[in-house]
């Protein structure tokens, strides 16, 4: 019921020329949201109060008045009477597209099908996707003074370049304490070292990573604290807190606050009792406590030197501020105030600092904190936003190809006197129905891959939709939706209703084109994938069967744990020694200082010119060539059957070069302002990977005594120190290990009756080693699977339509006498054309993405041309037998029924 | 509409919407609200309070009056129903019978 006049006449919009002109925007503001049977009885109103103001208070008065009316005026009340007249209009229309959009749905089974699986299942990926990054930004964002906590962390700068030459934030012990006694801007302090040690509650000995942090870490770090004292945690020497899981496991559902765990921690066995339980939420912290005591007992698991000595990096030192700070001015402040602890002439180096809340989300500056590379999260993203990318595009193309047939429905309407509008809203809301539809399996299919998906990641993050989530997913399947639904609307409305009726629209050559480049982008982004897929793969393989230098197989690393002393160590050893050779299948055993999981001994060594030349240092026992089966170049090994003389070392290859040695290495002594000459060089070892394959292989030295070397060692930039025995190798023969291995557990267990035996398989570490790139190959591989499924779908649905389109084309082309072959080659055609563009855009792209990658690795594969050629032919040939087999069929077909259609 | 029951502001509006007679559109309410009253209302208030009355069918209205001061747009003009009438009445009556249920108050004066 409307009783005033519908219609916007212009003459009461527009103003009366004698009158003052009331304010444009206002004015056009005011046209836009005021219903128009409300209009002319509001507007009426204001131009009469505005011509009194405007002759009473002046035209800028005037016009101030009146546009706060105006905005007064936009209110619900009158904003609402707008809305439902709207809402009346259109109910019955949506409805109707409803309708329609529900049967296309049913009635293109094969297409609705494979837009709805492609689209749902790049849904699901892309939303782990969000749940993964999402998680590893919330790293650290749960500690209330993360703001004003830093890491401190050093750089050596070469004076002459400026170049940064090695920063580490692993640093020395005294660093952050002496710091805050200098300045008063520093509130608080703690240092973060850890170490292995045995700990063991009822006499069962396990062994455990132990923090060591000073009084107020649990006050700068906001882990909460569900039992015992906030303010007292760590005040006692002997506390210490243990995270929920390991109180679960120690003690079971006991109160374990004041209870007593036995440690062991080197020579020192200390009666710890627990003061406090938190939760460590290993989920989203870098620094990732288990157990901890205060600092002052990490004297026990290094030494009492370096307690006090800036010569060792052995921790991480975080300061809190009191107040805001700026970075430069303060690392300079703090550089300076530490000359005065460490003379130049042991650490030289200066001191900077990074915020709590960045060190997660970088890889240049580390400590033991756990960080992520970035770079892994655009890779992450960028193959979400790909997958989801080739999914859209073959729902776009799909749709638009799909609407062809519904050219004359769309005359019709048009004929019927819908407006443009219209009939794009109803291509809209067909497409609204499938994403909803995808949205909705999507959610599903996540719900169902978050597990494969996490421990392919290595992720822990919890499957947790929120608001946040939700918006997410409606944002993706608006955008999803509304580029479909305006690419559609374009190409399919603006046709004359005449030609629709005639048949004559095949769209036109804009279209045509449009799609085309689609196809071909697609083509592209699965060729790039197959590329970078196949060398990760190939370089995967190079690094696993990639010889050594040693014989990884059938080697066991035993963990000593922490000896007292060498002698200690010495002992352990030959004492495990004697009793094992009993067994049959143990060729040999030695003892090694480094292992092969963790990165080794770097010392630096103080040339007579100040420059510090870094050398690799290992500690062994008399066997360890010939268990390693390492290959010696020059001289001799060890002496296993008589006393060596304990200045004796061996050296790689790679020293020997490294100071041009040539071949009269055994005539040299290592260079050094503090060395001696005291040492001997017995022999030269093949080099052979100690680090990581991403490194080049450095000089080393082994010895079985750090003493004739000791007075050299400037300074040290790894965490295994001091010199000892920690690990035991066994090398095994050939045969079934299980037993093998109960024995020496038996062995272990006489002779350390308190320690719990550990072992690794060296093959095995290695290959943990490479986990993190074998993941994320399998990721790689996984979405190149994936995207070229997608892409092979999307082809195939549409080579059915334009074989649908042409099915009369095809029929006249039979009756007058093409063979099969000749129609398929015709149909063929103009795909394989795009395929190539596709090839020729792909390669520069990947090669370049390929080569990039390979630069991590110091060893790695050539960029193969063949792997190029090879993938491009896999996918040229995959899409040629789909276009072969469609058009097979379509040929196929009695083409008098394809003429009689219609 | 029996139930129905008017804010503070509804009833000054109606009720002034009866005064006015023929000649209650926005502009003149404000004015005889300032006027009668001294106090100041603003015109979109009482345009949307008019809308509220109409949508209850307590105040009908019509178009009229086109002035140049206008821009040639003509007025909505409001005249108050029957049943707006009646509610006033009511409400009027309703008070005065609580007014009257009050003990006899003196005012004091200080």
């Amino acid at each position: 019921m409307e009783p005033y006049s519908q219609t916007k006449n212009d003459s009461y919009v527009k103003d009366h020329s004698s009158q003052p002109e009331l304010p444009k925007k206002s004015l056009a503001f005011l046209n836009w949201f005021c219903p128009d049977y409300l209009l002319e009885g509001i507007l009426g109103d204001l131009t009469e109060s505005y011509s009194h103001d405007y002759d009473e208070l002046g035209k800028q008065k005037a016009d101030l008045r009146f546009t706060k009316n105006v905005l007064r005026f936009f209110h619900p009340t009158i904003i609402l009477k707008n809305d439902k007249r709207m809402r009346m209009l259109n109910i019955g229309l949506l409805k109707s597209h409803a309708k329609i959009s529900f049967r296309h749905v049913l009635k293109n089974r094969i297409h609705s099908f494979i837009n709805i699986l492609g689209l749902s299942i790049s849904i699901a990926f892309v939303l782990l996707v969000f749940l993964f990054i999402q998680n590893e930004m919330s790293f650290d964002q749960f500690h209330s003074e993360k703001n004003n906590i830093y890491r401190v962390y050093h750089q050596k700068i070469n004076a002459q370049t400026g170049d940064i030459k090695d920063q580490s934030a692993v640093t020395a012990i005294p660093l952050s304490k002496d710091l805050k006694s200098e300045l008063p801007s520093i509130q608080s302090f703690t240092r973060l070292g850890s170490a292995a040690v045995t700990v063991s509650n009822n006499n069962i000995p396990f062994e455990e990573k132990l923090s060591f942090g000073d009084a107020d870490f649990f006050k700068m770090f906001s882990f909460p604290i569900i039992d015992g004292d906030d303010n007292s945690l760590l005040s006692n020497p002997n506390s210490i807190v243990i995270s929920k899981e390991k109180a679960q496991k120690y003690f079971g559902n006991k109160n374990p606050i004041g209870e007593t765990l036995e440690i062991n921690a080197g020579a020192t066995t200390l009666e710890a009792i627990v003061s406090g339980v938190i939760d460590p939420k290993k989920d989203m912290s870098s620094i990732q406590v288990d157990m901890m005591m205060p600092f002052e007992n990490f004297e026990f698991v290094s030494s009492k030197d370096m307690m006090t000595s800036y010569k060792y990096g052995l921790v991480e030192n975080y300061i809190q501020t009191s107040n805001p700070i700026v970075r430069e001015e303060f690392e300079q402040l703090i550089t300076d105030a530490i000359q005065k602890f460490s003379p130049a002439k042991d650490y030289k180096a200066n001191l900077a600092i990074q915020p709590l809340t960045t060190l997660h989300r970088q890889d240049q500056i580390l400590g033991n904190a756990l960080y992520v590379s970035p770079k892994k999260l655009a890779i992450m993203l960028g193959i979400g936003l790909l997958v989801l990318i080739i999914a859209t595009i073959n729902f776009v193309t799909l749709s638009t190809g799909q609407a062809i047939g519904r050219i004359k429905e769309m005359g019709l309407r048009k004929s019927f006197g819908a407006i443009n509008g219209q009939l794009r809203s109803q291509l809209a809301l067909e497409s609204f129905v499938i994403v909803i539809i995808s949205l909705g399996f999507g959610l599903g299919l996540s719900h169902l891959f978050h597990g494969s998906f996490t421990s392919l990641t290595s992720s822990s993050f919890i499957y947790n939709i929120g608001w946040s989530e939700l918006g997410f997913l409606t944002i993706t399947g608006l955008v999803i939706a509304i580029l479909t639904g305006i690419t559609q609307a374009v190409l399919t409305v603006k046709h004359k209703m005449v030609d629709a009726f005639q048949g004559k629209v095949i769209f036109g050559e804009s279209r045509d084109w449009f799609n085309k480049s689609l196809i071909v982008f697609q083509f592209t982004l699965s060729i790039i994938l197959i590329i970078a897929a196949v060398h990760i793969n190939a370089q995967m393989a190079y690094i696993k069967n990639k010889d050594l230098g040693y014989d990884t197989e059938k080697l066991i690393e035993i963990s000593m744990g922490n000896p007292s002393s060498l002698e200690d160590g010495k002992l352990m050893v030959a004492r495990f020694r004697t009793e094992s050779k009993k067994i049959q299948e143990v060729l040999s055993i030695s003892s090694t200082m480094n292992n092969s999981r963790e990165p080794w001994t770097e010392l630096g060594i103080k040339q007579m010119d100040e420059s510090v030349e870094n050398i690799y240092y290992n500690q062994v026992d008399p066997h360890y060539i010939e268990t390693m089966k390492i290959e010696l170049v020059q001289g001799e090994a060890f002496k296993t059957s008589v006393v060596n003389n304990s200045n004796s070392i061996l050296i790689n290859e790679a020293l020997a070069r490294h100071f041009s040695w040539g071949d009269d290495a055994l005539s040299r002594t290592i260079p050094g302002a503090g060395l001696d000459g005291d040492h001997q060089i017995i022999g030269v070892v093949k080099d052979y990977h100690f680090g990581s394959l991403h490194q080049n292989i450095e000089p080393l030295m082994i010895a079985l005594d750090a003493s004739s070397i000791s007075n050299g060692i400037t300074g040290l930039s790894t965490y295994v120190w001091p010199p000892n025995l920690y690990h035991i190798l066994v090398r095994l023969d050939a045969g079934d290990v299980q037993p093998v291995l109960e024995e020496l557990k038996e062995i272990w267990s006489r002779i350390n009756p308190n320690k719990d035996f550990v072992y690794h398989f060296v093959d095995q570490s290695l290959e943990a080693k490479y986990a993190e790139e074998e993941r994320w190959s399998k990721v790689i591989n996984m979405a190149s699977i994936f995207a070229i499924g997608l892409a092979w779908l999307g082809l195939f649905a549409l080579l059915r339509l334009t074989i649908k389109k042409k099915k009369k084309e095809i029929g006249i082309r039979r009756v007058l006498g093409s063979t099969t072959f000749e129609i398929t080659s015709l149909l063929s055609k103009k795909y394989i054309w795009l395929v190539l563009i596709g090839v020729i855009i792909s390669f520069p792209i990947s090669w370049w993405i390929v080569k990039s990658w390979l630069e991590t690795f110091a060893y790695r594969i050539e960029i193969n041309p063949i792997l190029f050629a090879v993938s491009s032919a896999a996918i040229l040939i995959f899409t040629l037998v789909t276009i072969s087999i469609q058009s097979f069929n379509a040929s196929k077909e009695n083409p008098i029924e394809a003429l009689a259609c219609d | 509409m029996g139930k129905s029951y008017l804010s503070e502001f509804e009833e000054l509006i109606l009720t002034v919407v009866g005064i006015l007679g023929e000649e209650a559109y926005g502009n003149s309410i404000v004015e005889e609200i300032w006027t009668q009253l001294s106090r100041k209302v603003n015109l979109n208030s009482v345009h949307i309070t008019l809308y509220r009355l109409e949508d209850k069918e307590l105040v009908k209205s019509h178009y009229g009056g086109a002035t140049s001061a206008r821009g040639g747009r003509r007025k909505r003009l409001f005249t108050i129903t029957n049943s707006g009438l009646k509610l006033i009445k009511r409400q009027q009556e309703q008070r005065q019978k609580l007014w009257s249920l009050i003990p006899k108050l003196k005012m004091i004066l200080t």
